[in-house]
């Protein structure tokens, strides 16, 4: 494992992994800018600057990948040490499956009354922003229910609440076959690239500048929470007498880690593996202090997610389309997680 | 181990007044009066089931009694606020459990949490402990013998080892009151009579308050001051061992008989060289 002297002097040791952590998001960031698919019907990349309006198109697309995956990779190191398991995701609580039955909500209500809402000047206005609302609406209150319903004697439970994610996660999900039955032949197609993910170019600044509002108050306040998660993986009458209190610190918990789901869930629909192989990738080289890993899991997260976005960006050529950016997570994540899993020393 | 270092004498006593619970409809406790005095070892003994680990979870505030008041040096614990009171009480687990693959120096750290924050407003945001604290976190694995072990994950040790890493976390507080539910249990020979030594010297010499739950009545004989003896959620008997630890009284709660010519083996600690 790497300690990088966060041991004996952390301050300091924080400092180099924020320092390490931008510098490179920074270069990937600047790379990612710079490659572009080639002509169409040629398999070739181009590289370099090209005009203004390509690159701020550009820049709009990966500064959105940088911030869904930072969020992903931070609420993965959330939940994973909320639910004390190892396995849990940022999806694994119900939240993507009432994003997307808040999306398939709108599909339902856009197709059926699509043309009273245009004449709304306000309606229109809202819908200049697409599945982003929907799907953070569903999200929410996915998010409220489980919440609610996630709780033994007054304070959230962990297996109580990830139950009651897995249960609302199949209620949702035969939500969404009801739905799908009244929607018109052709919105389907809709549903299902939501369901890939997918980072889009068209994205508002104003929603890339409230993620990235979003990302940084959830990142400071994780970063407060980690010393009680650490002690959290103790039992619960070990973490009561250190003084921790486990009910507050697993609500704030919650709604971080939510909040940051829901509003990647907004910006790219559910994308799997980063929230789940981020933490994992990070705790096996740097070990499983909380501080240490929500300091560093958002870099990798943001570094996956821009490179494994600009994959598909310059390959759509060679697919005959863009392949759903979810497809590359898994595909290149899945053999390298894998691999790391067959390596490690000690089961946690 | 080494010797403890004697220096201040932190004292504080705890006592339970009345105090009653169960859980659902089933009492476990029931009126239950017991003083822990400081500068003294107690043993809290009693059979399966008689709510000995019930009372030391409300002792440390994880359970709140239905009825009665725990008091901490006085104070009800109620209204001692979390923080102080986790710095003032800790607490060994009968079988420790942690979530992930943290380091035993990570774990024996962990105890320091209640003073966390020494060193300044980032360190106190961010929960992060300090020099002193590590100095007492490494004294701690000097003093339990787990000092060599530092850098190993804790989930590879032995129970042994991590009942003294878990052991040494608790020393490491430095707390007035030390509460320890059946720790020696999967200790081997020589560290027990070390353990138990090192725990008469907390209380004697540095006058902590140690609370001590344990089945082994010789250990108990050999090492209380007091015996709070307990059988189904009530106290038979509390006071000065050679009163309480008597035939009749064990006889009764324990349903044996106890052997008047018994024999068995008696271990002491070999004298430093």
């Amino acid at each position: 494992m790497i300690k990088l002297n966060h041991d004996e002097h952390p301050i300091f040791g924080y400092t180099v992994s924020v320092t390490v952590g931008a510098l490179l998001t920074t270069l990937v960031l600047m790379l990612c800018l710079a490659l572009g698919p080639g002509l169409p019907g040629h398999p070739t990349i181009s590289v370099g600057f090209s005009s203004p309006a390509i690159m701020s198109l550009r820049l709009t697309r990966v500064a959105a990948a940088a911030i869904v995956g930072a969020a992903l990779a931070l609420s993965g190191v959330l939940l994973q040490g909320l639910l004390r398991n190892p396995l849990a995701d940022p999806y694994v609580l119900g939240i993507s499956s009432g994003g997307a039955v808040g999306v398939m909500a709108w599909i339902v209500i856009s197709s059926t009354f699509g043309a009273a809402i245009l004449a709304n000047p306000w309606l229109a206005q809202l819908f200049r922003y697409g599945q982003t609302l929907p799907a953070l609406c569903g999200s929410l209150l996915a998010c409220t229910v489980v919440y609610f319903l996630g709780q033994r004697k007054g304070q959230i439970d962990p297996l109580t609440l990830l139950l009651a994610g897995v249960v609302l996660g199949a209620i949702c999900g035969g939500l969404i076959m009801l739905l799908q039955n009244l929607v018109p032949y052709g919105a389907k197609a809709n549903l299902l690239s939501y369901l890939f993910g997918y980072i889009s170019e068209g994205t508002p600044t104003l929603v890339l500048w409230i993620g990235l509002v979003v990302l940084l108050a959830g990142w400071a306040m994780a970063l407060n929470l980690g010393g009680a998660l650490n002690i959290a993986a103790l039992s619960d009458v070990e973490a009561v007498s250190l003084g921790v209190r486990l009910g507050r610190m697993r609500m704030l918990a919650f709604f971080c880690a939510s909040f940051l789901t829901a509003g990647s869930i907004a910006l790219a629909g559910p994308i799997g593996f980063v929230g789940l192989i981020c933490p994992h990738i990070c705790r096996m080289i740097f070990g499983p202090e909380h501080r240490r890993l929500m300091l560093i899991a958002p870099f990798v997260g943001a570094i996956f997610l821009m490179l494994a976005d600009t994959f598909v960006r310059i390959t759509g050529s060679w697919f005959g389309g863009e392949l759903p950016v979810g497809v590359v997570t898994a595909l290149c994540g899945g053999p390298f997680f894998l691999y790391l899993l067959s390596r490690r020393r000690v089961w946690e | 181990m080494r010797p403890l270092p004697t220096a201040d004498s932190l004292s504080l006593n705890m006592a339970v007044e009345d105090v009653s619970f169960g859980y659902g409809v089933q009492p476990v406790l029931r009126q239950v009066n017991a003083e822990f005095p400081s500068g003294q070892v107690t043993a809290v003994l009693g059979p399966n089931g008689s709510g000995k680990s019930t009372l030391m979870h409300i002792l440390l505030g994880f359970l709140q009694p239905q009825a009665g008041v725990v008091r901490l040096g006085g104070r009800s614990l109620t209204q001692v606020p979390e923080r102080r009171r986790a710095s003032q009480i800790a607490f060994v687990p009968q079988a420790p459990t942690v979530g992930f693959a943290y380091t035993v120096e990570e774990i024996v750290l962990m105890g320091r949490w209640p003073r966390r924050g020494a060193d300044g407003p980032l360190h106190a945001a961010l929960g992060l402990t300090g020099a002193d604290d590590r100095a007492a976190a490494t004294q701690a694995m000097w003093d339990l013998d787990v000092h060599h072990l530092a850098g190993r994950a804790f989930g590879e040790l032995s129970g042994g080892e991590q009942q003294r890493v878990t052991i040494a976390r608790a020393v490491a507080l430095d707390a007035p009151i030390l509460l320890l539910d059946e720790v020696t249990a999967s200790l081997d020979l020589w560290h027990q009579l070390e353990f138990l030594a090192c725990l008469a010297d907390l209380a004697h010499q540095r006058g902590r308050c140690v609370v001590w739950i344990t089945h082994d009545l010789n250990q108990a004989h050999e090492y209380a001051d007091r015996v709070v003896l307990m059988n189904a959620g009530q106290v038979v008997a509390q006071g000065a061992v050679k009163s309480v630890l008597v035939p009749e009284i064990l006889e009764a709660v324990y349903r044996v008989k106890v052997d008047p010519a018994g024999k068995a083996l008696r271990f002491l600690r070999k004298s430093p060289a």
